[in-house]
């Protein structure tokens, strides 16, 4: 070492509370600064190139005691620990690296542990120090930072903890969760992620105050790590809601046991100042990777399950399905898709004729939506609108279809083509969107004449969810010249006093009816029935989904003339409306209902064939006590069957062989009636159920030999579809 | 907890698998629908339940086959297995006719038997799984995934 040695200066300035008082002015510069050095709390040292100490002011000593060399990695009984934890010996001491390296060291924060003391940290300063070029010593300053650091580390505690329970809170949990995703993934040994939240505390709180619910929770955490294995962790991540995490579960029953374990301490009563305190717990759990979704959505599938174990009556534990979940999404995905349809135009209006069939007469138009699914084709309304029912978009699409529809009729009038065009709207649109006010938004954006042409479709069973309200907004659209109908009839209660309360223009029967009422007689009544109502209460009656002759001269024959389906028409993009209409002629097999040429027999066997088998049914209804049907009659002369035997049919077929069997089973299906009236199937089940068996044989040969007669001898063939009806063909 | 103990429930295997993944996750939802039916539904069960049913496989049939046909054309199945696809595209259609007479049927007051509807599922998946199904996945296996 080259110049002057420092030396220990006298102590001629003290550190008062004023600051640095200088005692003794040693008249030159060097020395002043020695003074005021000497004074600071900072630990200066000097050191040489062999690392000795050459200087250190009294500071060194306050910090490091009779061991001043700590700095250059001597070792001392005391332990200077680096920032990474190392120990500070040797060449890795800060001394050493500024004596290698040449370079200045700033900012170490280093940690002294000496016996009998708390930690200190200090934070160290190392700058080297040049004479001429070369490389002379090292200049030292060691502060002590403690009261700082363990600010700060108290802070970034408070960011990790939850400070009543000192559990980790919702910040250290996403870290831990990170890692044992990681793990999990790593090892694939499953790992389990719950929610517990306590059942019954707001009450502990709101009976015994803030305080003992503190320490409940405190207690609730001790027990919570009682019982999790050494990597599990337990984090509190609300008021009284924890997050579980078990790792490394060999096996689900491994970690149901942890679970049921937690229950079983969790509902054991907890005593807080002698207050006993009985809570539960409820856990929702979600195992990783099966549910292979990310940290967050973990944690909600976790909460998701936590709710249904509240919601099953808590103190349980229940596990989240991911399947579950994915249909879900699925579901709400599909439900998307009709509204990424309904944006890029694929969806559209066919229309389905109305015909008066007994005088020829188009009526109108249904509008029905049709689907033009991108990969799917073309998708029928009874394949989507059940998803989109109780959904918002429901809403969209029937706007769509009014607003669509309107836009046709004034097309329509264009050319001269005057129809009115029906179009369904659900019931969801009905009851929560502000249908009136969008109703007078239309019609202020349209012609009266376009108006009036539009008829509004509400099947019955939508109606009937909240009557008054329907019934004010028929009233009020009618006041607009809207005309409304109730679809679907006849799948409600369809009773008097709602048809009263609901004046709308025109009732459509249900197509299920149309479809079975040639083979059922209590399809056939409901059809009866509605058309009776129709004409006592004025309304027009539509019969839907007629698909065959015999359906229609049926119809025609209970009066009821106006028809729509695959039989008549079906239905067809608007631009075909035009052409259809210029080719339209009825067809004359219709006029068969209202003449009495020698080809109607063919219907009349038909109506006597209905007849009979509705009388079988109610003689079964009344024999077994069923209610409902009206009590069949007795003489085999005056009931349907009969009247039309005896008369008309004796006159047309009289001659046939066929006729007088027929008279034969007749007589004998009375005859089985009577006596199964008459039996009790309490006293004697046997006999009565030979009797049951005999009458259904005997109609069904009855029925045999009619078909016959129809199949034989008639001049004109009408299609028998009967027996294969695409019943299901609903609405297209 | 949950566990359905129930005799009946379809436990996933691997020899479901068409080695699509898209369609074998969404094969996954169909068994769920179907051990769902079979714990919840009874003949007594509510029009509700039954609504929601087969609500869920008009939904299924409509996003599920939309994969599959999507996948399809992309793989140039309808051009090279002609048959297959047809056959195949049939039996979407059918499934989606059969749900939708079967609402219709409820709606006219006539409910599905339980069993009758549990049959039909499980036919489906049998018939249209293990054998539709497993012959498009093996084609496009064979073809190399996208």
């Amino acid at each position: 070492m080259h110049g002057p040695q420092p030396q220990l200066p006298k102590l001629t300035s003290r550190l008062t509370e004023e600051g640095i008082v200088i005692e003794q002015n040693d008249g030159d510069e060097l020395g002043r600064l020695r003074n005021i050095v000497s004074t600071i709390q900072v630990a200066v040292q000097l050191w040489d190139r062999n690392g000795r100490q050459e200087y250190g002011n009294a500071a060194v000593q306050r910090l490091y005691g009779d061991e001043p060399e700590l700095l250059s990695g001597r070792p001392c009984r005391q332990h200077l620990l680096m920032a990474d934890d190392s120990p500070c010996l040797g060449e890795s001491s800060p001394v050493w690296q500024v004596l290698r390296q040449g370079a200045v060291l700033t900012e170490q924060v280093m940690r002294l542990e000496t016996e009998g003391r708390p930690v200190r940290w200090l934070r160290v300063h190392a700058y080297p120090m040049h004479l001429n070029g070369n490389l002379s010593g090292v200049l030292t300053t060691s502060a002590d930072v403690t009261s700082l650091i363990e600010k700060v580390r108290q802070l970034e505690w408070l960011a990790h903890n939850d400070p009543l329970t000192s559990l980790p809170n919702r910040v250290l949990l996403a870290d831990r969760l990170q890692v044992a995703m990681a793990h999990s993934q790593r090892t694939g040994i499953p790992m389990a992620v719950c929610l517990l939240d306590l059942d019954g505390f707001k009450q502990v709180n709101d009976l015994h105050g803030h305080k003992v619910g503190d320490t409940l929770l405190q207690e609730v955490a001790q027990r919570l790590l009682a019982i999790v294995r050494g990597d599990d962790t337990v984090a509190r991540v609300g008021g009284d809601e924890f997050a579980l995490l078990l790792v490394e579960l060999k096996s689900p029953a491994e970690g149901e046991l942890v679970l049921r374990r937690i229950l079983q301490a969790m509902a054991q009563p907890f005593s807080v100042a002698g207050q006993p305190l009985p809570i539960s717990a409820s856990i929702g759990v979600t195992i990783y990777p099966d549910d292979g979704v990310d940290a967050d959505k973990l944690l909600r599938h976790a909460d998701l399950a936590m709710y249904e174990a509240k919601k099953a009556g808590k103190n349980r534990f229940h596990f989240f399905d991911p399947t579950r979940d994915r249909r879900i999404r699925a579901n709400r995905s599909a439900i998307e898709r009709i509204a990424k349809g309904l944006d890029a135009g694929d969806f559209h209006l066919l229309y389905q004729p109305q015909v008066n069939c007994r005088s020829g007469q188009i009526i109108g138009l249904e509008a029905l939506v049709r689907w033009h699914h991108p990969v799917l084709g073309k998708r029928l309304p009874g394949e989507f609108l059940p998803l989109i029912e109780q959904d918002d978009m429901i809403l969209r699409l029937g706007e769509w279809a009014l607003v669509e529809a309107l836009r046709q009729i004034e097309a329509w009038r264009a050319e001269g083509i005057e129809l009115q065009v029906g179009v369904n709207i659900s019931a969801r649109q009905l009851h929560q969107g502000d249908f009136l006010g969008f109703l007078q938004k239309l019609a202020s954006e349209h012609r009266p004449e376009a108006l009036a042409s539009l008829q509004i479709e509400i099947v019955e069973t939508a109606a009937l969810e909240d009557i008054n309200a329907v019934s004010d907004l028929i009233t009020r659209g009618r006041e607009l010249g809207v005309r409304f109908a109730l679809d679907d009839f006849g799948t409600g209660y369809s009773s008097l006093v709602h048809l009263k309360r609901l004046q709308v223009d025109e009732l459509k029967v249900d197509q299920t009816f149309i479809a079975d009422m040639l083979d059922d007689a209590m399809d056939l009544a409901i059809v009866e029935g509605i058309i009776g109502m129709a004409s006592a209460f004025h309304r027009q009656v539509v019969a839907e989904g007629v698909e065959t002759i015999d359906q229609i001269l049926m119809l025609l024959e209970l009066g009821c003339e106006v028809m729509q389906g695959y039989g008549l028409a079906r239905p067809m993009p608007a631009e075909a409306i035009g052409p259809w209409l210029a080719r339209y002629t009825p067809d004359p097999l219709w006029q068969l209902a209202s003449t009495p040429r020698p080809s109607r027999t063919d219907f009349q066997l038909l109506l006597a064939e209905a007849g009979h088998r509705f009388w079988v049914d109610r003689v079964l209804a009344q024999a077994r006590g069923l209610g409902g049907l009206e009590t069949p009659t007795g003489d085999y002369r005056t009931c349907q069957f009969g009247r039309w035997y005896y008369g008309q049919g004796m006159r047309l077929y009289g001659r046939s062989k066929d006729f007088s069997q027929l008279e034969q089973l007749h007589r004998r299906a009375h005859d089985l009636g009577e006596r199964l009236l008459a039996s009790d199937i309490d006293r004697d089940a046997a006999g009565f159920l030979d009797l049951e068996s005999r009458l259904l044989e005997t109609r069904n040969k009855l029925m045999d030999c009619l078909r016959g007669m129809r199949h034989g001898a008639d001049e004109i063939a009408i299609r028998d579809v009967r027996r294969t009806p695409p019943r299901y063909r609903r609405k297209p | 907890m949950t566990s359905l103990a129930h005799a009946d429930l379809i436990v996933w295997q691997e020899s479901f698998a068409t080695g699509v993944d898209e369609i074998d996750e969404q094969h996954q939802i169909l068994v769920h629908t179907l051990n769902e039916a079979n714990a919840r539904l009874t003949d007594e069960s509510s029009i509700e339940l039954l609504d929601a049913i087969t609500r869920d496989l008009l939904s299924y049939a409509l996003y599920h086959f939309e994969t599959e046909e999507r996948l399809m054309e992309e793989h140039d199945y309808p051009r090279e297995r002609g048959d297959d696809a047809e056959l195949h595209m049939q039996q979407h259609r059918a499934f989606s006719a059969k749900v939708v007479a079967v609402r219709e049927e409820i709606k006219a007051g006539r409910r599905i038997p339980r069993d009758e509807l549990l049959a039909f599922l499980n036919n489906w998946l049998i018939n249209h799984i293990l054998n539709t199904d497993k012959r498009l996945g093996a084609y496009i296996v064979a073809r190399g995934l996208p």
